[in-house]
């Protein structure tokens, strides 16, 4: 009976570590989307460090991505944690950037419930490292578990947000392209427009 | 530099979706290095070096 129970529990726990780090994904996309949208739909282009806050995300997705693609290590884990760190680093160096009023020095882009991109970056990188504490904490280490089946719900949610990550990282990738070219890139317009 | 670090990210999270695990750990560990680099570089100012004289303390 407490065999059958434990059993339960733990495929429990294997299914809520699969939903909580889809929720992770799925948040992180959802953000990365948004910026997109500020950027093609209201023309804001990304100043050089929020684009490293995007490759930031994009690397904590390469972390969570792994797990669904090849198995739940700890190492992914890692890899996803350091980008989480990379993401504050860069964060809160920009908002230190821009705290003081200063000409040439201001925050940029439109303020979404009266905070600006660098300081919800900030909030994102500690939401995420927090994130990551509480599922050790809570769910513990899954290293050496197998992803979810193919075909079964969360594994097909995983491979469509996988994908769609993918995607949205090879639009900015061409965005970028565009926007810098090879040289610096600025707010000003797309360098290979010009 | 920004088109470098998006190009080997964008071939890490395409090389691990096609299985290739140790080719995309070294991609991504080469964009982290990239990305470090370009911060450094992002913030360093000939005038001040690393440091925020603006903030005062």
């Amino acid at each position: 009976m407490n065999a059958i129970v434990g059993k339960r529990l733990e495929t429990l726990r294997y299914v809520f570590n699969d939903i909580f780090l889809l929720g992770m994904m799925a948040v992180i996309a959802g953000i990365l989307t948004a910026a997109m949208v500020m950027q093609y739909a209201y023309g804001e282009l990304p100043c050089p460090l929020c684009l490293l806050q995007r490759a930031a995300m994009f690397g904590v997705c390469f972390g969570l991505m792994q797990n669904f693609r090849n198995g739940f290590s700890d190492r992914n884990l890692g890899y996803s944690l350091l980008f989480s760190v990379f993401l504050l680093i860069v964060a809160v160096r920009q908002t230190l950037l821009d705290i003081y009023p200063r000409p040439g020095h201001a925050y940029i882009g439109t303020a979404v419930l009266g905070l600006h991109m660098p300081v919800w970056s900030i909030v994102i990188a500690t939401a995420l490292i927090t994130a990551f504490a509480l599922k050790l904490c809570v769910i513990g280490t899954e290293d050496g578990a197998r992803p979810p089946a193919r075909k079964s719900l969360l594994g097909r949610l995983g491979i469509i947000l996988s994908l769609y990550v993918i995607a949205i990282a090879l639009i900015n990738f061409g965005s970028v392209a565009v926007q810098c070219g090879l040289g610096e890139c600025h707010t000003t317009g797309y360098a290979l427009l010009k | 530099m920004m088109a470098a670090i998006f190009a080997t990210l964008s071939a890490a999270l395409l090389v691990g979706w096609f299985g290739k695990r140790s080719i995309a750990i070294l991609l991504v560990a080469i964009a982290l290095v990239l990305a470090v680099h370009l911060f450094l570089w992002e913030i360093h100012s000939p005038e001040y070096g690393f440091r925020m004289p603006w903030i005062q303390t």
